[in-house]
């Protein structure tokens, strides 16, 4: 073989292998060139055949066109594959407004998310998390806690009877007084929620079941001022950074007992129809824990005090969700709790 | 109760001018203003009272509370004195007459008198206001005062007065009824020789009654135990605003004031007869402990670190002062200690130091004392119980359930629904025996009832996919009278689910990916739980769930709970669209770590080589378990088995095929032939154990 001829071949495939779209045949060309059989192992066998100056320049030109036809065909791989990319991109357009494919998440209830955030502040303040029965006795929903037979508050709560004894509990703190028997004078700290009942006719906004919280710290120098620190706390940590104010109320099993409100957060404090027009929004009810409430439980009252609060966890979930009303959140309907999981809380 | 503004100013009249800073103020002190209602005559004000007081029915309460802010006493209004009163005083036979009297005046023949415009429409705002003058001075002492008095024409009384029981049955033409309505025994009552003329603190009778003509009048004035006004309201079904006023606790300062402000009323207003004077004579009644003077020590250092302020000690006996209460003492600049009487109006109501430090707290205003967050140490770590709850929530979550919470009761006839057996225990239910609505009447002893009910109504609003779970209560009945309160995590799933497949089709659930999420729930707490059929071992919900599909759930050997398709029988009684319904229940504190023995087995070291797969396809017929077959493969295995897994299942026919993996652990010492006899030898076996049961190799 001359290196002409090689030369004049390497010319041909040059200008075929620069016009190749397809990565099959630039493999053809790759094994006819530089294959264990191809052109260039073949030439430089060739090599051997020449003498002298003769077979300098042969073998020259064989490496010269082993290098072109290396670098053409490189340069060609390089070019088929970018071209196979740009064609794959092309044809993988897809249309991302059709639904995903990985499973959604279901979600918590909304009071329970609720219940979650509160008892997750209160956490943070020690108060550990405890529960009790549904079913309670007439001595720790009412009696043990200052309210005797007879006493207007039994009527406030209307109470589903079990029988003489056994009724469903009308409020969280049933569980205070069971914790403060058990405590045998220790200091206690706790936080419960709970299902609590009222046999009372069902609307949009009452409900014979519904969800309370209740928190409770006996411990020897508790004051007003801390009762009053640790409710301010609950409620920027609650509702955000807004004016809070406490008025004066009753409530049987603490004295001095106080309603806490907060500023509304819709109208900041001009009233609007949310907060019916009064600026204000009642979340939780508060005391320092009554000194028979102690003494039942064999606290001294003039050594130890204690204070108690508590809200309505459902009502709570209302305004913070911006729900008209209640009866719907316990309806199980699964599109309101979609549509309620993740949305931001309103804190009004 | 509704107050008139304007009136309330006559008795403060140092009250802010305008009425929105006037309910401010009222309600800071604790007098939540409900509503406030302009009119040309006057605005209204709406309150909302606080429970344990009594003293605040009225025009004079009201204005006592507010001078305790501003530190401006309230004077009595004026009355008129009596003349003795000749007749002895009505008898008191009872305990529960704590205080009685009778005033006795003749009214004009000639001028029946005026009710002044103002009071008029006081007593209209709440419905008090009779068109009888005697009657309503009665109630305008009741509003201005807080003493509720009841009046009788004299000459329709027969006999001497009595306060007594009264005995059951006993009947009384009651003011508002046209009936006689007959009494319970035990209610206090006071009676003439003809029966009975009111009952003591609720309402009087027809009989005796005021009218037009009445000339000569009886002025009744009592105190009665609250306890015994309260069960006489409650058993007549009548709360009137005196049984109001009495159930708080009344002023035994007032029964005497009373009368005579209603004389002197009646005297201003022109209907009292010329000359005539009215007598008043008072019974002698049981001594009680409750109405004796009190006397409370008010500490003052205690009281500035109670607020976590420095009180004015003067300021402190002013205020207290004006509202009513005795103040003696040394208050020093610095401290010191008051001795604090408590008046007539507030015996029932304040006991102790903390009612003082109430008081204090109000009349300053809660909102002027500062507030200390007190050292609260590092925060509670959750227990092991809430930390197993969210755990199980995240899992479930994760999986696409929602939580639902459902009552706590259902009804008879929405249990019945369930179609349990005759002898089902689930028909014995912790029973409420008081409910205001049927659908509260029973407890509920299981959850699948409430379960199919969020299936059916999520069903009917179009919803082709549920997962919901909740965790509640259950209770069972135990014994004649006894309750169990069972701790529940319920969960049900219905339909088929798009995401993840949509472009597949949907895919719907089955009793095995139910299966995974129970797994994945255990696993969740470091559990792990088996399944056994509950065909082998009925239970009373099993009952109502699929007998061929359908496990219990058990964790160290014991039953924690049950899953499994609901029976088609139960679901056809919701005409649910979905064909299968998947349901589960356990306890899941069963799942707590603190309960179980700690799993501290250490963790082996990954194999270095790859495992050694092969597969093994059998027939294995309806009533044949994969999980015997694995069993008999893992206990016969030559090699040691990383394990054996189902990855297949074909079924067609009478054909169900299915495809073991087998993984041969290999430390690279292992060969083929090896490998090849083992599986020779495991399906010799399997072959031989189960072919009478027709199992063959494919």
């Amino acid at each position: 073989m001359k290196v002409s001829e090689l030369e004049r071949m390497s010319r041909s495939a040059v200008s075929e292998i620069s016009e190749l779209s397809d990565a099959g045949k630039l493999e053809e060309y790759r094994v006819r060139w530089l294959g264990g059989k191809g052109l260039i192992r073949r030439a430089r066998a060739a090599i051997k055949e020449h003498q002298g100056p003769e077979r300098v320049e042969f073998a020259k030109g064989v490496n010269r066109v082993a290098e072109e036809i290396t670098e053409v065909l490189a340069r060609a791989a390089d070019r088929i594959e970018d071209e196979a990319t740009a064609r794959r991109i092309a044809e993988d357009w897809i249309d991302p407004s059709l639904p995903a494919t990985a499973p959604r998440r279901g979600a918590l209830h909304p009071v329970r998310v609720v219940e979650l955030r509160c008892v997750e502040i209160m956490g943070r303040l020690g108060f550990e998390q405890a529960e009790g029965p549904e079913v309670e006795t007439s001595y720790y929903n009412f009696d043990a806690l200052n309210i005797p037979r007879d006493h207007p508050a039994r009527d406030m709560q209307d109470t589903f009877w079990v029988d003489e004894q056994r009724l469903l509990r009308t409020h969280t703190t049933s569980v205070q007084a069971r914790l403060l028997a058990q405590a045998e004078g220790r200091p206690v700290k706790v936080v419960v929620a709970g299902r609590v009942y009222r046999n009372e006719a069902v609307d949009a906004t009452h409900l014979a079941m519904f969800h309370q919280l209740d928190g409770f710290w006996v411990d020897q120098g508790l004051t007003f001022a801390h009762l009053k620190g640790v409710a301010v706390h609950l409620a920027r940590e609650l509702y955000g950074d807004r004016r809070v104010r406490f008025k004066p109320k009753s409530y049987p099993y603490t004295e001095p007992s106080v309603g806490i409100d907060v500023e509304c957060g819709l109208c900041r404090g001009s009233g609007c129809a949310a907060c019916h027009e009064s600026g204000w929004v009642t979340i939780m009810g508060a005391g320092m824990i009554h000194r028979n409430v102690l003494k039942e439980f064999g606290y001294d009252p003039d050594r130890v005090s204690g204070f108690a609060f508590g809200w309505g966890l459902s009502r709570m979930t209302t305004q913070m969700y911006g729900l008209a009303k209640l009866r719907p959140v316990y309806r199980g309907d699964l599109r309101l709790l979609r549509a309620l999981d993740g949305r931001p809380a309103l804190c009004v | 109760m509704r107050v008139n503004l304007s009136l309330l100013r006559r008795y403060r009249p140092e009250m802010p001018a305008s009425a929105e800073d006037a309910c401010a103020l009222l309600e800071d002190l604790g007098i939540e203003v409900k509503r406030l209602q302009r009119s040309p005559d006057g605005d209204v004000a709406t309150l909302e009272l606080l429970a344990n007081r009594g003293d605040h029915h009225c025009y004079v309460g009201i204005a006592r509370e507010l001078g305790g802010r501003l530190e401006r006493p309230t004077p009595a209004p004026p009355s008129s004195e009596p003349a003795p009163e000749p007749s002895a005083a009505p008898a008191v036979e009872t305990a529960t007459c704590l205080a009685f009297g009778i005033g006795r005046c003749t009214l004009d023949d000639a001028n029946p008198g005026l009710l002044p415009e103002e009071w008029r429409d006081a007593l209209a705002l709440n419905d008090e206001h009779t068109g009888l003058l005697a009657v309503d001075a009665a109630n305008v002492v009741g509003r201005e005062i807080g003493q509720p008095l009841h009046v009788y024409d004299a000459d329709r009384v027969t006999g001497p007065l009595r306060v007594r029981l009264s005995d059951e049955g006993e009947p009384a033409d009651l003011l508002d009824s046209d009936e006689p309505v007959p009494l319970p025994a035990g209610l206090t009552v006071v009676a003439d020789d003809e029966g009975v003329v009111a009952v003591a603190g609720v309402m009087g009778t027809r009989r005796t009654a005021v009218t037009a003509t009445t000339r000569r009048l009886l002025v009744e004035s009592g105190l009665f135990d609250p306890v015994a006004v309260r069960r006489a309201a409650r058993a007549l079904r009548r709360q009137t605003a005196a049984a109001t006023r009495f159930e708080r606790g009344a002023d035994p300062g007032l029964v005497r004031a009373g009368a005579a402000r209603a004389v002197a009323l009646l005297g201003a207003w022109g209907a009292l007869a010329p000359g005539a004077a009215w007598t008043w004579s008072e019974s002698k009644c049981p001594t009680d402990s409750r109405l004796e003077p009190r006397e409370i020590t008010l500490d003052l250092g205690r009281l500035d670190t109670y607020y976590a302020t420095s009180f004015d000690p003067a300021a402190v006996e002013r205020r207290l002062t004006c509202l009513g209460f005795r103040v003696s003492g040394d208050a020093a600049p610095d401290g010191g200690r008051l001795r604090v009487g408590v008046p007539g109006h507030r015996l029932w109501d304040v006991f102790d130091l903390e009612c003082l430090y109430e008081e204090v707290g109000r009349v300053w205003g809660f909102d002027s004392f500062p507030a200390v967050l007190p050292e609260t140490g590092g925060g509670a770590a959750p227990t092991a119980r809430r930390r197993a709850q969210s755990a199980l929530e995240r899992v479930l979550v994760g999986y696409g359930f929602f939580e639902v919470m459902t009552d706590g009761f259902y009804s008879r006839s929405a249990h019945e629904r369930l179609g349990l057996s005759a002898g089902s225990p689930l028909h014995r239910h912790v029973e409420l025996r008081n409910a205001i609505d049927r659908n509260f009447s029973l407890l509920k002893n299981n959850a699948l009832l409430q379960a199919l009910d969020v299936a059916d109504y999520n069903q009917r609003h179009s919803l082709t996919c549920g997962k919901y779970f909740e965790f509640t209560h259950l209770f069972e009945a135990v014994g004649d009278d006894g309750h169990r309160e069972l701790p529940v995590l319920w969960g049900m799933l219905w339909g088929e689910e798009t995401y993840g497949a949509w472009q597949h089709g949907g895919t719907s659930f089955d009793f095995w990916y139910l299966k995974g999420v129970l797994e994945e729930m255990a696993h969740a707490c470091g559990a792990r739980v088996e399944l056994r059929r509950t065909a082998e071992q009925p239970s009373p919900v099993a009952e109502l769930l699929h007998p061929n599909r359908s496990a219990h759930l058990v964790l160290d050997g014991r039953e924690i709970g049950l899953c499994g398709e609901v029976h088609p029988a139960v679901t056809a009684n919701w005409k649910l669209r979905t064909e299968r319904v998947l349901y589960f229940e356990l306890d899941w504190t069963a799942l707590v770590a603190e309960g179980r023995p700690a799993d501290a087995a250490p963790v082996d070291d990954m194999p270095e080589h790859p495992l050694l797969r092969r597969d093994l396809a059998l027939h294995l017929p309806a009533g044949l378990t994969a999980g015997e077959v694995r069993e008999r493969i893992e206990a016969v295995s030559p090699l040691p088995l990383a394990w054996a897994h189902v990855t297949d299942l074909y079924e067609s026919g009478d054909v169900r095929a299915h495809t073991f993996e087998l993984a041969f652990e290999n430390d690279n010492t292992v060969t083929a032939e090896q490998v090849n006899a083992a599986m020779g030898a495991i399906t010799a076996h399997v072959l031989d154990r189960f072919r009478e049961r027709g199992v063959y190799q494919r």
